[in-house]
């Protein structure tokens, strides 16, 4: 296979231990290209979450080659969206402070901080009560605020832990079609964790398939339908049930 | 709801009113509510009763006061540090279940029977509450959150004060409740046991060796009034600062 770039994300036989003898993810290896869309797709418990805290940064004891743009996790500029967007928003906060949050690091004044939020959210098309409590707010606006937050520091590297796993459908299309305006005018590398197949087809470019603890991939497809991607698409839905077959075959 | 509160204190001055002038107890050990209520009078014209107010109350800020600016920072420590912590536990755990009247001849012998003892003595009643429930509130804040906004590049200090100190806030005011109801009760006791002549416990104890009982009771009537309304106040001023908390 020829290479014109290096990829921009490789992890190389990466092992995760826990406690010394529960083994969760088993020499993974995977490459993502810069710009890519990549899903992480496998059944609850298979350490999807682990990995993703390993390439985050947020978990620094593994074993194993990682590197994000060249460089080690940890010194990468990450947006990270966990999976539930009330353990991380700062409840006592309204929701443009939440969003200012990662770029207080620089010290600018609240004016300016707020004013960039404004700008940066009508660039992306995303609409917010500012000013409300965040506990106010209903699930998918609230993830939006976590999205907003991730992306309002312009980061290298996009990382989100099950994204829609707590949002009704009719806020998984919103969502979604923020992330792809989103993706459209950043290009910003994303690696997204899912259970659900269909959300992996819609978004990604590159499915890694998982198999059940110890995680281990078992499989990796790469995604050319042609964008907009529809659901009612007979190809997606072929390649959704192709899919689902190699993964219940155990990648086969 | 308001209706049954105002009926239920009611109903106990008629039940006071009853034992009293029904003789089922003697009327010299439990004065009818109008001998208390015109004592009570009294003292307010003569403004004795504002001063004696003004003496607990003030006793009980400050020592309120210095308790927090005390227990909040050594209790975030505590939270912060695991080896602080068990190199405190002993030490905070043996004086917390110390009852604070036990150590006030101590501190009579150390600092003398002035105001510096009365307030030690209070101050050492209410540190404690404050320094668990902040350590408290920081072991128990979530880990997830301090880890993602730690991973935003903030500093340590810049994530005590933006999320550290906001996430413990709850258990803080929780200690400071408690501290603010032992800081009266610790006062009034301080007041009886050590001499004066202004304040709440004084005046009770003072009613009492005087055999005034009327006055004594006026007295009992103003301290429960007191933490009473304090209470209510502080839990008004708490629900506005952690409005997110009920949610």
């Amino acid at each position: 296979m020829q290479k014109t770039e290096k990829p921009f994300v490789e992890v190389n036989n990466l092992y995760k231990v826990y406690d010394g003898f529960s083994s969760v993810l088993d020499n993974v290896s995977l490459e993502i290209a810069r710009g890519e869309i990549a899903c992480i797709f496998g059944p609850n418990g298979c350490g999807k979450t682990t990995l993703l805290k390993i390439i985050a940064g947020i978990d620094k004891d593994y074993q194993g080659k990682v590197l994000i743009g060249g460089k080690s996790p940890i010194e990468v500029r990450t947006g990270i969206v966990p999976q539930d967007y009330d353990m991380t928003l700062l409840p006592w906060r309204n929701t443009v402070d939440n969003i200012t949050l990662p770029l207080e690091v620089n010290g600018y004044s609240r004016r300016v901080l707020r004013e960039i939020v404004v700008e940066f959210l009508k660039k992306m098309g995303i609409k917010l009560p500012l000013l409300s409590p965040v506990y106010k707010l209903s699930g998918g606006q609230k993830q939006l605020t976590v999205i907003a937050r991730t992306l309002i520091n312009k980061p290298e590297f996009l990382v989100m832990d099950e994204p829609f796993a707590s949002l009704d459908s009719s806020h998984f299309f919103q969502i979604a079609d923020v992330l792809k305006r989103i993706w459209n005018l950043t290009e910003v590398s994303t690696v997204l964790v899912t259970h659900d197949l269909v959300t992996a087809v819609l978004l990604s470019d590159q499915i890694f398939l998982f198999s059940p603890k110890p995680g281990r991939i078992v499989h990796c497809e790469k995604i050319s339908l042609p964008e907009p991607r529809s659901v009612s698409d007979p190809l997606f839905v072929e390649t959704v049930n192709y899919l689902q077959g190699v993964f219940l075959m155990g990648g086969e | 709801m308001k209706r049954r509160v105002i009926l239920s204190g009611l109903v106990l001055l008629l039940l006071w009113a009853l034992l009293s002038y029904s003789g089922v107890v003697d009327s010299f050990f439990l004065p009818t509510p109008l001998e208390v209520g015109e004592k009570f009078v009294e003292l307010i014209s003569s403004g004795r009763l504002f001063v004696d107010i003004g003496g607990t109350f003030g006793r009980a800020i400050l020592s309120l006061k210095i308790s927090a600016i005390i227990g909040v920072p050594v209790g975030l420590l505590i939270g912060l540090s695991t080896g602080l912590r068990e190199w405190l536990e002993v030490p905070i755990e043996f004086f917390r279940s110390l009852p604070s009247p036990a150590i006030f001849p101590l501190l009579m012998v150390f600092l003398g029977i002035d105001e510096k003892s009365k307030i030690a003595g209070t101050v050492f009643a209410c540190v404690f509450p404050i320094i668990v429930q902040t350590a408290y509130g920081v072991i128990n804040g979530n880990r997830w959150r301090v880890k993602l906004v730690r991973r935003m590049g903030f500093s340590r200090r810049r994530m005590l004060f933006k999320v550290v100190i906001p996430e413990a806030l709850p258990y803080i005011f929780v200690g400071l409740r408690n501290a603010l109801s032992l800081s009266l009760i610790s006062t009034m006791v301080v007041e009886m046991l050590m001499t004066g002549n202004i304040g709440v416990g004084y005046s009770i104890f003072d009613a009492y060796q005087r055999f005034r009982i009327s006055e004594m009771y006026a007295y009992i009537l103003t301290a429960g009034l007191l933490g009473w309304m304090v209470n209510k106040l502080f839990v008004y001023f708490e629900n506005r600062q952690l409005h997110w908390v009920r949610q």
